[in-house]
């Protein structure tokens, strides 16, 4: 024990505020049944009297369960996602931590100790004899990590904005100061909410520059979603790519490939600074055809190599990613389809697990024709190109040949690495490549070969999508993991545009050695998350198997709690000492006046009496002294030989209208 | 609700000479009705001789008043017996504990010893000399008066004897107004000269019969033990009130129950004189008194915790 | 020099928590840890709504800040403090705050300060703390923790406050405050701070009001409930401790018949001859204690933790030995030498522990003035009470003298612990018992133990 008091730091939150929080979660998370679970699993505690006598033992075991949660969530996150993987650790949080707002609500103290939120302070109390183990209502903090997470779903900002908006209102009216009129305080919040909106885009704004002048490590992060307007590469980044070993795409031709199958999943065409943006934004709707599940995207579906596709999409807007020549997409439970002026196919769908039969065949022209913007270079590298072009000739030649003399180039110069040790200035990376290292990953060798091509005049488009070569025994199909992302380009030669791949072959062998060998623990994982959700049709996101996995030990964690304190409850408690005292006159009429006092807000404390009580009450009941009703209910009561009867009460009561009714008894 | 006859007549007789200490003199006079002794915690010249001489004035009763010193003996209190040559004969002469109302002033100031005869008399009510035993008067009261303890040269009260005393409480310094009014009293000549008689001992004693005849019902019993149990479990009490301070807390409220006019004790009697019976009683241990803990503290504290009857 | 530099980052850290913690109230600090978790993972605008939440949480910040200009207000404030206070000991005392003003305040919070002052690189540098051996590597080689000890050891104490309140026109308000000094001493009281929060209840402003006072917290001290020194009575045949001379002594009561079997000597011959039959004087047995308390002050090592535990030590025997009414001769050497003398009639209780609040160690060895005092005074006292800081030859040979005048001795030896240190019982060895050891880490076990070897038997 300390010897300084404890005291309870954060107030409780306002009524129903941690649901509505989780609620919110649940919408942007969708993971709505969960949350509204949770929500009125919370809500119950607080209405229903039933609370369990919890100690810091049990809320320290609470904690541990959770912190090894905690710690098993942060491994699988980011051995599946990689470095996104932080977000997905976000949006679980409020699932993660849920056992200890429960816990906490229903304990009859109503909040826990700091020493079970921290593991050193347990030994503190030993080391330091000033040191307090201060409590905390954990209600607040839960609530602000729901709104948190929440924002990881990242769906309809303005919805996400006002509904944050409301809730940090709703919460700050909770704890305002009781001294300024409400209409004050409502003015600062506006103020605050119309500045933080302009702020939030201001933000965006400001990183759009950002993004645009400097490349860095968290470029890495937007690999996971694909995005048409722009691809950020990793040019420029420092230190060694890793990928995800995780199972994309699952492909099943109808003959086996005799070499890797590229999949587009979009293109673009101006490049500035290790990002590649799409100047166009034109699109196309395609209809589909009568058994709405079939687009064909050219008139004649007359593309004869067939292949299935199955994708995950956790987005119910995607690109979908095709080979190069589809002619059409069947079985597809898409909304709409459109193409964009890329050749690229945007869909809007249900999010999770599809497949689609694609018909495709390589000598198929697509429809987009070259834009000026195709031939972009840019002033940083236009002369340097230019010069390598020349140097290479490539303006002698005709086109055909200018291909294959870059490919040569490419080949005998130029090696495969994921490592960049070297920083150079901005816009350096490029030449540095080109002329001194000679050795990159995938996004360099597309983009000096675009860059090169379109010095030497041929309209050429960078191309994202999957290089796809490996076959899973056990699966028996081809699979497609996030390692096999790859870059290569288009180049516009005889009224078509043709695909050109300069990275060296060997870059799948060297990506698979870095390959992990626990690998087939998560690709049985992979699939068994494939198989389940193909067996049942749920609304639930990917996450739902480990959630229900975390929930299943969670309830046995409460089961065990649960019966250590059964078992605590059933000792009986020593009988009160107090020996109760014959009463008399406990049939006085005065006490409905009292309750009825009392119902309307004035207590009495313990140890004041009436006579007290009614003095300490006669600015707002002067009529309590004036009848002189408790000196009769007084005498009535203490005296052992009283005259007084109840009657005499109730002719007193009279006299204090307001307070009882006319009814004499 | 009027208040008693005799209790109206006393507090004006005194209310004369003392000015505006109603609640002292009101807690005196309930100490002196129900039989117990009063202890007055007081710096010097704040009224208490003349408190105590009016009183003795007001019920035509003997006074006598001793003025403890550190070579004060207990025979000086108590009595001596002295040889007479003429009949050879040992004589009692006894000492001034043999009156009515005996004020002894600054009781801290006398030996252990000395104190110890005095407290001894008040609890037997009688006094053994010379291996006779000879009582005291039935209205025998003390009104003993200590200083406050900063001051050298005291010895102070046990604790254990300070249980003998019904009560106390301190009169305290009066206000301007009282102040100034004191000096236009006594400008002539002192108020004490000029108060008479107006209770007889015979009334007192039918008065003291009557308030021990004051109805008390048994849950306000209960509430009086539950209070004095009470501290004996408040933090930082060695020794809470014993059941000699239940006994004081039943008898003071009887009697403040009668000054009200009633025949029957009230919960707010017995919490008007609660600190003043039990306080004094209480023991502190050493962390606790260090700790700015004082025992009227622990009273109020049980008092406000300890649900009253209502 | 990396620990002047870490030492500076301290002070920096420290000023900016507090600056924190006096600006912000609970629930605002509470919103700035969510503005700034929203704003890390908010920090990629495009993979989250993240950055929203922080660009409203930051914007309310703002605008709390900017409306919590100062506070004005004509509020007087008086503090109660009690008597004195006890180290280690929560004690609760009251502010009392008026307000003459017309206009009602609510929701007003008050802090009560004490005075802190934060500690030079040289301080920090040579202190030593004793809890350090307990703490992880990490926290003895940085020093985060003792500077934080050092802090709090300079202030004095805790004081927690009472709450929130509210204040109506001309009204007064009673605030109740609980504080827990650290250390012995005084304690000084440098002002109030009057806080004021802002409508959104996250920000405070403040007045601050002048309010210097002191209070003086005596010494930690150990409950040793009755001791039964040696040198006390235990076997008397009959007495009371009451007699105002020291030592035995037969106080003359009464006189009375002769009874046969009573002593000659007794008779009274003046009046016997008066009355022809035998009268006896008759006498009570009666016996004062005193006591010694020897106290030393210099501490070699210059561990200052020693030093006051001894002082404990002193002060639970100070409290014990008055309590059971006996004469307690204080003994200790400084610049000078210095003897008190407390209990029945002479100083009291809280005399005796307010000198041993104040009671300084000394730099220079004292020992001999000690011992020339010590040796002054036993033919006076019946026991001496020794607290030592060490028992190394100097002090055995202390002891030695004074068992060769034939004083009865306990000596508490005060050693750091939380081994047994090998003690040579040589001075005492009639009576090893009284050799008692109290080391720093078992210090409230140890020296209780004295009951036990100095009890009945």
């Amino acid at each position: 024990m300390s010897i300084i008091p404890e005291t309870v730091w954060l107030p409780r939150a306002p009524v129903l505020l941690v649901p509505a929080g989780l609620l919110l979660w649940g919408w942007q998370t969708q993971q709505v049944i969960i949350a509204v679970l949770m929500a009125l699993l919370l809500e119950s505690a607080r209405l229903h009297q039933w609370k369990l006598e919890l100690d810091n033992t049990d809320f320290n075991r609470v904690t541990d369960f959770t912190s090894l949660v905690m710690v098993l969530t942060i491994v699988y996150m980011f051995y599946n996602y990689g470095s996104p993987g932080i977000f997905e650790i976000l949006s679980s949080l409020p699932l993660v931590l849920f056992p200890m707002i429960l816990a906490q609500q229903y304990s009859t103290r109503g909040n826990l100790n700091m020493s079970s939120l921290f593991i050193s302070m347990r030994k503190l109390s030993d080391i330091d004899p000033w040191f307090t183990d201060n409590r905390i209502d954990i209600s607040i903090p839960y609530f602000i990590i729901c709104v948190i997470a929440a924002s990881e779903g990242n769906r309809l900002p303005g919805i996400y904005f006002s509904l944050v908006c409301l809730l940090t209102a709703w919460l700050l009216w909770g704890i305002r100061s009781r001294r300024y009129h409400p209409l004050v305080w409502f003015m600062m919040l506006a103020i605050a909410t119309g500045a933080a909106f302009a702020g939030q885009h201001g933000l965006r704004y400001l990183q759009g520059q950002l993004e645009a002048r400097y490349i860095d490590f968290f470029n890495r992060f937007h690999s996971a979603r694909r995005n048409e307007h722009r691809q950020t590469t990793a040019i420029g980044s420092i230190g060694t790519l890793k990928f995800s070993d995780r199972i994309v795409l699952r492909i099943e031709p109808d003959l086996p490939l005799q070499q890797p199958l590229y999949l587009a999943e979009a293109s673009y065409n101006y490049y500035a600074y290790g990002t590649w943006t799409n100047i166009d934004q034109k699109s196309l709707v395609i209809d589909p055809e009568l058994n709405g599940t079939s687009w064909l995207l050219s008139r004649s579906d007359s593309g004869h190599n067939r292949a299935a596709i199955t994708a995950y999409f956790d987005d119910d807007e995607a690109l979908l990613p095709v080979p190069q020549g589809t002619t059409g997409i069947h079985s597809l439970a898409a909304f709409q389809l459109e193409r964009l002026n890329t050749d690229a196919i945007r869909v809007e769908l249900k999010p999770g697990w599809n497949r689609w039969n694609v018909h495709y065949h390589d000598s198929i022209v697509t429809p987009s024709r070259p834009v000026h913007a195709d031939l972009h270079i840019g002033q940083t590298y236009e002369e340097e190109l230019k010069q390598l072009a020349s140097d290479l000739g490539l303006y002698n030649l005709a086109p055909v040949q200018a291909v294959s003399m870059v490919e040569n180039f490419f080949n005998e110069n130029f090696r495969y690495s994921l490592t960049r040790k070297q920083r150079y200035p901005r816009g350096k990376y490029l030449s540095k490549f080109l002329f001194e290292d000679r050795k990159g990953h995938c996004e360099y060798f597309a983009t000096a070969t675009a860059l090169l091509l379109r010095s030497a005049g041929i309209p050429t488009r960078y191309v994202v999508g999957y290089s796809v070569d490996e076959y899973s025994d056990f699966e028996n199909r081809y699979v497609a993991r996030a390692r096999h992302a790859h870059s290569w380009v288009v180049a516009w030669i005889d009224e078509r545009w043709i695909r050109i791949d300069t990275t060296p072959a060997v870059w799948a062998d060297l990506e698979s050695e870095n390959r992990s060998s626990l690998q087939f623990i998560s690709d049985f994982w992979s699939w068994l998350r494939l198989r389940s959700d193909e067996l049942g049709d749920s609304e639930f996101v990917r996450n739902q198997d480990f959630t229900w996995i975390i929930a299943g030990l969670f309830l046995v964690l409460m089961l065990s709690i649960y019966r250590r304190k059964r078992a605590q409850l059933r000792s009986m408690r020593p009988g009160d000492s107090r020996t109760k005292a014959k009463v008399q006159g406990m049939d006085s009429p005065l006490y409905e006046c009292i309750q009825r006092i009392e119902d309307m807000g004035y207590t009495r404390k313990p140890g004041e009496t009436l006579y007290g009580w009614f003095k300490r009450l006669s600015k707002a009941f002067p009529q309590l002294m004036d009848s002189g009703i408790v000196e009769l209910h007084n005498n009535y009561r203490f005296n052992p030989s009283t005259p007084v009867t109840p009657v005499d009460i109730s002719d007193a009561a009279q006299r204090i209208p307001p307070l009882f009714s006319t009814r004499v008894r | 609700m009027s208040s008693n006859p005799i209790y109206q007549k006393l507090t004006g007789n005194i209310g004369r000479v003392i000015r505006s200490q109603d609640k002292p003199i009101r807690w005196l006079l309930a100490c002196f009705f129900s039989g117990n002794h009063v202890l007055l915690e007081d710096v010097p010249g704040t009224g208490k001789t003349t408190l105590a001489k009016t009183l003795a004035k007001s019920i035509n009763a003997d006074f006598h008043r001793i003025q403890f010193t550190p070579d004060l003996l207990p025979n000086d209190i108590l009595g001596v017996s002295i040889y007479n040559q003429k009949d050879q004969q040992f004589h009692f002469h006894p000492g001034p504990v043999f009156t009515h109302i005996l004020l002894a002033d600054e009781i801290n100031r006398a030996s252990p010893r000395t104190q110890s005869a005095l407290l001894e008399s008040m609890a037997e009510s009688q006094v053994s000399i010379d291996g006779e035993i000879r009582k005291l008067h039935e209205l025998f009261f003390v009104i003993a008066t200590q200083n406050p303890v900063e001051y050298h040269g005291t010895y102070p009260l046990p604790e254990a004897q300070m249980d003998r005393f019904g009560m106390s409480f301190s009169l305290g310094f009066p206000e301007k107004q009282d102040e100034l009014a004191i000096l236009d009293d006594q400008r002539q000549s002192h108020p004490l000269e000029h108060v008479h008689a107006c209770v007889d001992i015979d009334e007192v004693l039918e008065f003291r019969a009557i308030v021990r005849s004051t109805g008390i019902s048994d849950e306000i019993k209960n509430y009086i033990v539950d209070l004095v149990r009470e501290t004996r479990l408040a933090p930082g009490v060695i020794n809470g009130g014993s059941p000699r301070a239940s006994l004081a807390l039943m008898k003071v409220a009887q009697a403040i129950a009668r000054f009200d006019g009633l025949d029957y004790v009230t919960p707010d009697h017995v919490q008007e004189i609660a600190v003043p019976v039990i306080a004094h009683r209480i023991m502190l241990d050493p962390q606790a008194r260090f700790s700015g803990r004082d025992t009227a503290q622990v009273v109020n504290q049980v008092l406000e915790t300890v649900p009253v009857p209502i | 020099m990396l620990k002047k530099l870490l030492f500076r980052n301290f002070r920096l850290l420290y000023k900016a928590g507090r600056a924190l913690r006096s600006r912000f109230t609970g629930n605002g600090l509470m919103i700035l840890t969510a503005a700034i978790t929203a704003g890390v993972f908010g920090f990629d605008t495009w993979q989250t709504l993240s950055h929203q939440v922080f660009s409203l949480l930051f914007f309310i910040i703002a605008v709390a800040l900017l409306c919590s200009f100062g506070f004005r207000n004509k509020l007087t404030v008086r503090r109660l403090l009690p008597d004195f206070a006890t180290a280690g000991q929560p004690v609760r005392y009251d502010l009392i705050i008026e307000n003459p003003d017309d206009r009602e305040q609510v929701e007003l919070e008050v802090e009560d300060q004490l005075q802190t002052t934060f500690p030079t690189y040289a301080e920090f540098h040579a202190l030593k703390d004793p809890m350090d051996h307990r703490r992880n590597w990490f926290d003895r080689s940085v020093g985060y923790p003792r500077l934080m000890n050092l802090i709090r050891q300079r202030r004095g104490g805790f004081i927690q406050s009472g709450g929130r309140f509210s204040l109506p026109a001309h009204g007064r308000h009673r605030y109740t405050c609980t504080l827990t000094p650290v250390h012995r001493g005084y304690l000084n009281f440098t002002g109030v701070r009057l806080l004021k929060p802002d409508p959104l209840g996250l920000v405070y402003s403040a007045s601050e009001i002048r309010l210097r006072e002191r209070l003086l917290v005596f010494p930690r001290h150990v409950n040793l409930g009755k001791l039964n020194l040696p040198g006390s009575r235990k076997y008397q045949p009959q007495g009371r401790v009451m007699s105002t001379s020291v030592g035995d002594s037969e106080e003359f009561l009464s006189l009375r018949e002769y009874r046969a079997g009573d002593p000659l000597k007794k008779i009274h011959w003046k009046s016997f001859a008066r009355l022809n039959i035998p009268v006896i004087k008759e006498y009570h047995d009666e016996y004062c204690v005193r006591q010694g308390l020897i106290l030393d002050t210099w501490n070699g090592s210059g561990d200052n933790g020693l030093f006051e535990d001894g002082v404990s030590a002193a002060a639970s025997f100070a409290i014990a030995c008055i309590r059971q009414d006996t004469i307690l001769d204080l003994m200790f050497a400084g610049e000078k030498s210095y003897r008190f003398n407390a209990g029945r009639g002479s100083l009291t209780l809280e005399n005796m522990l307010e000198i041993l609040a104040c009671v300084q160690a000394s730099n220079e060895d004292n020992l001999e003035a000690l011992q020339n005092m010590a040796v002054n005074v036993s033919s006076e006292c019946s026991v001496f009470i020794c607290i030592l800081l060490d028992w190394d030859a100097r002090r055995q040979s202390l002891i030695r003298t004074l068992r060769q005048r034939g004083m009865t001795v306990l000596c508490i030896v005060i050693t750091p612990g939380p081994a047994l240190t090998e003690m040579d019982t040589t001075p005492l060895l009639d009576h090893p018992q009284y050799l008692v050891q109290v080391r720093q880490t078992d210090f409230d076990r140890d020296l209780q133990s004295v009951s036990n070897r100095t009890g009945p038997p």
